[in-house]
């Protein structure tokens, strides 16, 4: 908590020297956890692993995609923490799984304010190249924001595809979730990229979440196929900010057929 | 005699020099023109979903492809603290422009504009950008909005001259529930442009090139962006032949959307365009690819972007895509 009322001070600190766009309310940390964390995981490596993807092919960059993300722990303005960085056989589904479920999310996924996956995705999944305990993460398994997490970027393709009565499943408690509703490119600078905006920079005021994730997709999404970037959240936490940096709304009820209304979704089409 | 044998070989003699000296320079100026020549590009981005290729035939007109194109560098943007200042001042923003290696930045209590030193990109947004969240209530014409769009750009001098309308982006949608399902509505409208061809041959099936003016409600202008590079013609490269893509599409050297692995596809359009990299990459050149449409058996339909130049031509420099390092865990339990 004392770190998060230092990130208020910051915060305020900002807003009141009339700093750049968009003056932000102070921050207000809410009580899910007491650090300000990212965790991140990739895989790069899915050839020779016995993967279901492994003919789907090797991604080079996953490992940039996700390291860019640590550009937010190196702002020496506020005090994010880097919790985490498991790549390859050390990515695993039992990391995004709900502890209901027997899963260790509760301490990796769920354990962070911001949690991030590079690697394939094949509609609704986040696709591993080892069974601890399986091949693939779905949103069924998952209660993001039960514990920790705010926001969660999927660095893979599909994973909101279709509308939230498939992939809603996914939030317990999660103010944004930021992906993509068909194909899209890895690119080796996305988590910089989003690092970038979602910071202040020069005399620029930081951006939020989904703002962030725009304009992390308008610079590096090709325009060949259709691509779409997608923001999935709660209607209050549209214009979230990472903490430190602006307004973060109070935790929304879980997704269900009954809370349904108090989400929206927000696409960005990228191709033409 | 004795004086005329002199003379010849003297004159031999020097003939010999200045045509050694004639292969030296020649030599020379060809490794010079071989290191201008070689083609460094990053490595290809791939797919979150890469699909793969058991088999891939052709289904469309091929015989009007060219064997030979242009290739062209990019010319780094020479943006001056007074060219932005001068844009700053048509949108209304007024103060200190700051600066670092690689961006120019001036914010306004309003507004911002930042430009990529490297290749003139811009981008301007307001608050307004960020209030935009709820679907429009009052939706314009598509030709209001172009109107409104290239009188902005005009009058700001943000519109680039290699630039042309591309399209009005109703993409942008806000998905709420009502009534028991999900129903989208546009919450922000675009109008993109894209460049023009470059002797006859598109450039667009990229990352852009773009420049995009973005409108609200009522037709406000919530702000404007661009990943643009201003290229300059190299020369003449020969180019694979469409066979060749084709196995290297299958062997997963391309950029593949839109398919599953094993797929039996079939191109049903071939088409070649220029393509522009991700804002943030160090794109020297700026090189054709073959970009393959079809259909796979199961009649899902594919996009296969896969360079156009031999790879023997290509200097691969993973440096140009930028690499990021982040401290990595370990002792996994």
């Amino acid at each position: 908590m004392r770190v998060r009322h230092f990130l208020c001070a910051i915060t305020s600190l900002l807003v009141a020297t009339g700093v750049g766009l968009a003056a932000a309310e102070p921050t207000y940390a809410d009580d899910d956890g007491s650090t300000v964390q990212i965790g991140v995981e990739w895989v790069g490596t899915y050839v020779g692993t016995g993967s279901p993807c492994a003919n789907y092919g090797n991604l080079a960059t996953s490992d940039d995609c996700v390291a860019g993300l640590h550009d937010i722990v190196d702002n020496g303005s506020t005090n994010w923490l880097w919790a985490f960085n498991w790549g390859n056989s050390n990515a695993w589904e039992l990391d995004w799984k709900r502890p209901a479920s027997g899963g260790n999310a509760y301490r990796l996924a769920d354990d962070v304010d911001l949690v991030a996956f590079s690697g394939h995705g094949l509609g609704n999944t986040l696709e591993f190249n080892n069974q601890h305990n399986d091949w693939k993460s779905t949103p069924s398994e998952m209660d993001l924001g039960l514990r920790d997490c705010e926001w969660a970027l999927m660095y893979t393709c599909n994973f909101l595809k279709g509308t939230p009565s498939t992939f809603g499943s996914s939030a317990n408690g999660v103010h944004l979730i930021c992906g993509y509703c068909t194909d899209r490119t890895i690119t080796a600078n996305g988590g910089e990229k989003f690092a970038y905006n979602a910071q202040p920079y020069l005399l620029r005021q930081a951006y939020g979440v989904r703002v962030a994730w725009y304009k992390y997709g308008q610079a590096t999404q090709s325009a060949a196929n259709e691509n779409i970037a997608r923001t999935f959240g709660a209607t209050s936490a549209v214009n979230d900010y990472l903490w430190g940096y602006g307004a973060v709304a109070a935790d929304p009820p879980a997704y269900s057929s009954s809370t349904a209304g108090q989400y929206s979704y927000w696409d960005t089409r990228l191709n033409w | 005699m004795k004086s005329n044998l002199k003379s010849l070989f003297a004159a031999a003699s020097i003939f010999t020099l200045l045509l050694a000296s004639a292969c030296a320079s020649s030599t020379s100026q060809q490794e010079q023109s071989t290191t201008s020549d070689e083609l460094r590009v990053s490595p290809l981005d791939m797919t979150g979903s890469s699909g793969s290729f058991n088999s891939l035939s052709v289904d469309a007109v091929t015989e009007d492809l060219p064997t030979t194109l242009m290739v062209y560098r990019v010319v780094p943007a020479d943006v001056q603290v007074a060219w932005v200042q001068e844009r700053a001042a048509s949108l209304g923003l007024e103060g200190r422009v700051a600066e670092d290696r690689d961006r120019y930045v001036i914010a306004g209590q309003d507004a911002v504009l930042t430009v990529e030193k490297d290749t003139g990109s811009f981008d301007y947004t307001t608050a307004a950008f960020e209030a935009q969240t709820e679907p429009i209530k009052n939706i314009l014409t598509d030709d209001e909005y172009r109107a409104r769009a290239d009188a902005f750009l005009t009058e700001t001098g943000l519109m680039e001259p290699q630039a042309e309308f591309r399209d009005v982006n109703h993409g942008n949608v806000v998905g709420v529930y009502e009534n028991g399902t999900w129903v989208e509505h546009p919450y922000m409208v675009e109008v993109r442009y894209s460049h023009k061809p470059l002797d006859g041959v598109a450039f667009d099936q990229g990352v852009g090139p773009k420049i995009i003016v973005q409108f609200g409600e009522n037709g406000e202008i919530l702000g404007a962006m661009s990943v643009w590079r201003d290229v300059e013609p190299v020369k003449d490269y020969d180019l694979k032949t469409l066979d060749q893509a084709l196995k290297d599409v299958c062997a997963g050297d391309a950029q593949v959307f839109g398919i599953t692995q094993d797929a039996r596809g079939t191109v049903d359009e071939v088409e070649i365009s220029y393509i522009n990299e991700p804002l943030g990459y160090n794109q020297l050149f700026v090189l054709p690819s073959y970009i393959l449409r079809g259909h796979a058996a199961d009649g899902t339909t594919f996009t296969a972007v896969c360079r156009a130049i031999p790879d023997d031509q290509l200097s691969v420099d993973e440096s140009l895509s930028g690499t990021y390092s982040a401290p990595l865990s370990t002792g996994k339990d």
